[in-house]
């Protein structure tokens, strides 16, 4: 074969390939096929991890920043003596809004739903929701602590502020807008005697949840220690009025 | 030498790269088949080395080249809606496996020839 | 030979360097992306994802050019030997607001829940409607007079009397919440779902209004922490 027929099939073939492959590239860009969604799915989840890191970094820099503004406070009002009072007052207010980890004794609280309980094993007349912990549950424990002088309260270590919902998301639990699942853990500080007793009295919802199937398990401890709540608490609607 | 220069980039390379950014997920899928290609030639490397044939600019043309070769192959194959990369990384892999064989035989052989050695100096002695 | 063996030890280290750096950058890319779950997830979760992240991001930036902020006063302050009590009350006084220990006032909703003589509203029900107001953004909430704060409990005595704070309220029920008007419209009135129809079908009577300037109330009583200590740094 003489060098130019080897140069002509060749060039004729890779005229081929090109056609082919530009042909395939197009098709794939415009259907809407599996390839071109994980190309959106993967810019995605990009997004996602950015912003998730952008998050990281600027969490780590707001704790120094809060640690900074509090000595700068404190050095800014060296002279003034009723300024340790108004200091301390910032800091119990942080407290109660629940920007701080605590410690302190008081209960522990596990609901777990009842996984023994299937559809297949269940009586006709008893009802599988029984069985589970739901969001209204966990409000009604709530305020039955909080009734008992709890006077911090996490739920899965997402911390109750006065900002905090609990609700419903299909078939999870969203606390402060994080999903979390059975078995619930619930931390309480105060009174352990106190938050113990109101659990535990007859009648009340505690029980009552565990007649109805739910596995209930209380426990008082020492020295438990509750996680401050990782969001920002702001108002954009209120304002100060005498 | 050559031993404390590979721990000690080692252990730069580690903290360097627990302190850079992340790169964003698209990219990761492509660099974990460089990562598979360069080790692959780092493996290919150390084997040539044992066998006294080892050659720089094989290595490290090796090293790039396979890393980049890999990447484009990966990216051609997600714009054709083939799965090259899985290719790609069987090939490594087998060759990461032929190399590893190649290391452990190589050792094998010493210490066989350094058991013999010692038994022959014992029927020596003994004689 | 000695040279071979130097150039052969440099190029080692780099090449060493280069790719366990990549294979850690790489490790932390694969731990964060499992720790997210986002591997498996939908097109129009991820969109979620994102989106709340995003959010968050936000929020805590906001926070932190706030802090930084502040920081920078009060270092002018330092600088020119001034009093920076004005500074420090203003804090206190954003930090008392949040609590609940000011009277506030703002945009937001009232609502009005009457007992008849066949349904009383019970605490549960209170219970519910406040989880649905901060479930709405509600940043102040007040129920005939009684300000929420994050330890207020809300308890039946019998089927007229509420305590709520420890204090007695009875039908009418005021519930004022501030907040955006508009959330809280569509998520009180969400047709069938929302609070106000689905009590409103039971047959429960309750009156919503939006209002563009509502005032609240502070807690009216000290609050102070007995069980509770700030968790000490190791």
């Amino acid at each position: 074969m003489s060098k130019w027929k080897i140069a002509l099939t060749l060039g004729l073939v890779c005229f081929v390939l090109t056609i082919g492959i530009s042909v395939q590239l197009k098709t794939v860009d415009d259907s809407n096929s599996t390839v071109s969604q994980t190309l959106t799915n993967n810019e995605l989840r990009d997004q996602v991890l950015k912003f998730k890191e952008k998050y990281d970094k600027a969490t780590v820099e707001l704790e120094q920043s809060e640690k900074k503004l509090e000595e700068i406070r404190l050095q800014s009002t060296q002279n003034d003596s009723t300024a340790i009072n108004k200091e301390e007052e910032i800091k119990l207010d942080n407290t109660l809004l629940g920007l701080t980890d605590v410690t302190g004794n008081g209960i522990v609280l596990t609901l777990s739903d009842n996984g023994s309980v299937r559809k297949s094993n269940i009586g006709a007349l008893d009802n599988i929701e029984n069985y589970l912990v739901h969001a209204i549950d966990l409000l009604e424990v709530v305020n039955v602590l909080k009734n008992a002088g709890a006077e911090a309260i996490s739920i899965n270590d997402q911390r109750i502020t006065n900002f905090t919902d609990i609700y419903c998301a299909g078939n999870v639990i969203q606390v402060n807008g994080q999903k979390i699942g059975s078995p619930l853990e619930i931390k309480a500080i105060g009174s352990p005697e106190l938050l113990y007793g109101s659990l535990k009295i007859p009648g009340g919802y505690v029980q009552l949840l565990e007649d109805t199937g739910v596995i209930v398990n209380i426990r008082k401890e020492e020295n438990i220690t509750i996680r401050k709540y990782d969001g920002i608490i702001k108002s954009q609607y209120l304002r100060n009025v005498n | 030498m050559i031993f404390i220069a590979i721990i000690l980039g080692c252990v730069i390379g580690a903290v360097v790269g627990n302190y850079a950014p992340l790169i964003s997920y698209t990219y990761s899928g492509y660099l974990a088949i460089a990562i598979i290609a360069a080790l692959d030639s780092v493996f290919g490397g150390i084997n040539q080395s044992l066998q006294k044939k080892f050659d720089m600019a094989i290595f490290l043309s090796g090293f790039f080249g396979n890393a980049i070769l890999a990447i484009l192959l990966a990216y051609l194959g997600q714009r054709l809606n083939v799965d090259i990369y899985l290719v790609a990384i069987f090939v490594f892999v087998t060759r990461m496996f032929n190399n590893l064989a190649g290391i452990r035989r190589y050792y094998l052989e010493k210490i066989r020839e350094k058991t013999h050695k010692k038994s022959e100096e014992r029927v020596n002695s003994t004689k | 030979m000695e040279k071979g063996k130097i150039t052969i030890s440099i190029v080692v280290f780099f090449i060493s360097i280069m790719l366990v750096s990549l294979m850690f950058i790489q490790f932390r890319t694969v731990e964060e992306t499992n720790s997210l779950g986002i591997e498996d997830m939908r097109e129009d979760e991820l969109r979620q994802e994102m989106l709340l992240w995003k959010a968050q991001y936000n929020d805590v930036d906001q926070k932190l050019q706030a802090n930084k902020e502040k920081i920078d006063e009060y270092t002018n302050m330092i600088q020119n030997n001034q009093q920076s009590s004005e500074l420090l009350d203003k804090e206190l006084q954003e930090y008392n607001m949040l609590v609940g220990k000011t009277n506030v006032m703002g945009e937001g909703v009232e609502l009005t829940l009457t007992d008849d003589e066949f349904l009383s509203y019970s605490a549960s029900n209170l219970i519910s409607l406040v989880n649905e107001l901060k479930y709405a953004g509600a940043e102040a909430i007040s129920i005939n007079g009684q300000r929420i704060i994050n330890s207020t409990d809300i308890v039946s005595i019998n089927s007229r009397y509420i305590l709520i704070n420890g204090e007695r309220v009875a039908s009418p029920y005021t519930v004022k919440a501030i907040g955006n008007r508009n959330d809280f419209n569509t998520i009180l009135n969400f047709p069938n779902e929302g609070y106000v129809p689905s009590y409103q079908k039971r047959g429960y009577k309750i009156d919503m209004s939006l209002k563009s300037d509502i005032r609240i109330e502070a807690y009216n009583k000290e609050i102070t922490l007995k069980y509770v200590q700030e968790k000490k740094e190791e």
